[in-house]
Order: structure tokens, then C-alpha cells, then sequence
């Protein structure tokens, strides 16, 4: 009987830990490739570009990506289920702190590659191009709230 | 008058003899006998036998070995909606055909007194091209919608969680 408990909690403890790795988008670099693919077809089709731009634009923006995720996936989380109010006032601190240091990160990231988009769009293209990027994120959003409404009833 | 008990003075013979020195050995025998059983009965106790050891590494195997062709596998997950007014892939750009190695004058020397040879080489310079091209146009035309609808709860509010981190990080200023 010990022996079978004995194994069941570790074989729990290890579907919890395998389980665990496979929900992270940290190590699911086919979701992530998935996900450039989608937001490159997007901006394609919101700036209407065409093949040659493409071909052009998609190394640099595949690099930015690149450099925005890095900072996305290594951020500490709230952990899931505690809300603002059940945090210390130290834990609150930090994530303020690391927000607003990703904050600056990301600007910068942005102001970095600007000059390089600018060489294969125009300014008012790379607006649109960020703008198309938060409108995926508001469709990401969206998502998320339609499957909270739908669990809800 | 009643006679007062003596126990020195022997009654009756007494039935049962007891060896010499019995008494005075008792003690240090049935301990000695005791030490003697407990060694002979006692197993050697671990809190993991080896068999346990033995499952739960199958187990573990089991479960790496799963996971990593589950990460490694191609995703074969169908999009729920179609969405209409799709693009062409925008890696298409990024295929790389692969070319015949380059033909040195020794080799086109060969070429030449054998046309066979050349014409093969012809052929797998044309060919290869080809199939490396054939192999990117099949890929998946994901459209948002197609991507987000194939996705777990749990990825959906990672990405929900990043976009809303990003929201609150960028999105005013670009107002």
C-alpha cells in the first residue's frame, strides 16, 4: 500500500512538473514561431504590403520580436489566482519596479528598430505597423474574455 | 495447639530439581537468546526498495520521452474557423533553394565528353530547387482567429496576461 502511494505522488509530482513546462510559452518556440507567422500576415495585410517589402521587413521584425518576447518571457508573473489586494507590500514593490523597467525596455527596443522599419516602411507605416500590433493584442484580449464569459455560464 | 510453618525444615521431598547455578545464569542467558533471534530475524530496512526506484525511473522515461516527441512533433491541430482573404506565407520569401555545387572546369571537361552525366546533373540542379519551394507552399495559412481558436485556456491567458502587460506598458502613448 506505502508502495503504491509512494509512486503516485511521484508520478503526480512529475505530470505536475511536465504539465508545467508544457503550458509555458517559454518552451513552446513552435507557439512562439506560430505567433510571428500570424502577427507578420496581419501587418502584411493591414499595411497592404507588398511580397518585396515582405521579404524585407519580415528579418527585422522577426529580430524585434525576438527582443520584445525575451523581455515578456522572462518577467516574474503574479501568481495565478492571487489578486492585487492579497499581495504584500513588498511583492507589490517589485512588480511595479520590473514593470516599469519593462517599460523602458520595450520603448527602447521600439526606438532601436524604428530606424530600421524606416528603411523599408515609411514613418506613418510603422505607426500602423504598431498600431496593428496592439490591435492583435486587444483581439488576444478579447479572446481571453470571451472564454471567461463562456466558463462563466 | 498449632504447630508454626518452617520453611527450613524440609515437609515433604520436593518433586522437581533445578541444575546447579540455573538461577544465576538466567538473566545473562535469555538476553544472549534474545540478541541471537533479533539477528537472525532481522531484514536490512530502506524506505525505497529498489523496485520502487526501478518504477518510478520507468515512469520518468515514459513521461520525458513522451513529452519531448510531443514538443518536437509538427502540429497537426486543425483550425476551428476558415478564415476568408487569407495571405501566402510570409516565410515563402525565406526559402533558400538548394543549389547543385558549383561546376569546375575539370568536372565540365567531364561534362562535356559525357552528356548523360550532364543532363543528370542538370536534372537535380533543376529538381531540388523545386521541392524545397513545393515543401513551403504547403505550409499553414494561420490566419488570428484560426491561431487563437487552437489554443489552450491556459496559453490564451499567458498571451492575454503578456498583451495586457503591454497594453498598460505602451499602448497610451500611441494614442
Amino acid at each position: 500500500m506505502k508502495v503504491y502511494r509512494t509512486l503516485m505522488l511521484l508520478g503526480i509530482g512529475l505530470l505536475l512538473v511536465v504539465s508545467g513546462q508544457a503550458q509555458d510559452l517559454r518552451n513552446n518556440p513552435q507557439l512562439q514561431e506560430r505567433l510571428t507567422q500570424v502577427k507578420l500576415r496581419e501587418i502584411q495585410k493591414t499595411l497592404l504590403l507588398e511580397e518585396e517589402k515582405m521579404k524585407a521587413l519580415s528579418p527585422i521584425y522577426r529580430r524585434y520580436e525576438s527582443e520584445v518576447n525575451s523581455i515578456h518571457l522572462a518577467r516574474q508573473a503574479r501568481p495565478k489566482g492571487t489578486s492585487l489586494q492579497s499581495l504584500s507590500a513588498e511583492e507589490a514593490d517589485k512588480l511595479v519596479a520590473q514593470q516599469l523597467d519593462n517599460a523602458v525596455k520595450l520603448s527602447t527596443i521600439r526606438k532601436n528598430y524604428y530606424p530600421e522599419f524606416k528603411t523599408v516602411l515609411t514613418a506613418q507605416q510603422v505607426m500602423t505597423l504598431f498600431k496593428a500590433e496592439a490591435q492583435i493584442r486587444r483581439r488576444v484580449m478579447l479572446e481571453m474574455r470571451r472564454r471567461m464569459g463562456n466558463r462563466a455560464k | 495447639m498449632k504447630e508454626e510453618f518452617d520453611l527450613d525444615k524440609p515437609q515433604k521431598p520436593m518433586p522437581y530439581q533445578v541444575p546447579p547455578g540455573f538461577f544465576e545464569g538466567i538473566t545473562h542467558a535469555t538476553l544472549k537468546e534474545a540478541k541471537r533471534r533479533e539477528a537472525a530475524t532481522a531484514t536490512p530496512k530502506s524506505a525505497f526498495p529498489w523496485q520502487i526506484w526501478a518504477m518510478a525511473a520507468s515512469v520518468a522515461v515514459l513521461l520525458a520521452v513522451g513529452y519531448f516527441l510531443w514538443a518536437d512533433a509538427p502540429t497537426t491541430r486543425q483550425p476551428i474557423a476558415k478564415a476568408g482573404g487569407q495571405h501566402a506565407p510570409v516565410a515563402r520569401h525565406e526559402a533558400k533553394p538548394v543549389l547543385a555545387p558549383p561546376v569546375t572546369p575539370k568536372a565540365q571537361k567531364k561534362i562535356e565528353s559525357k552528356p548523360e552525366a550532364a543532363m543528370a546533373q542538370e536534372k537535380a540542379s533543376n529538381r531540388e530547387p523545386r521541392l524545397a519551394t513545393r515543401k513551403l507552399e504547403a505550409g499553414p495559412e494561420e490566419s488570428l482567429d484560426n491561431l487563437l481558436a487552437s489554443l489552450s485556456d491556459e496559453e490564451v491567458a499567458e498571451l492575454a496576461a503578456i498583451a495586457a502587460s503591454e497594453t498598460y506598458v505602451y499602448e497610451e502613448s500611441l494614442q
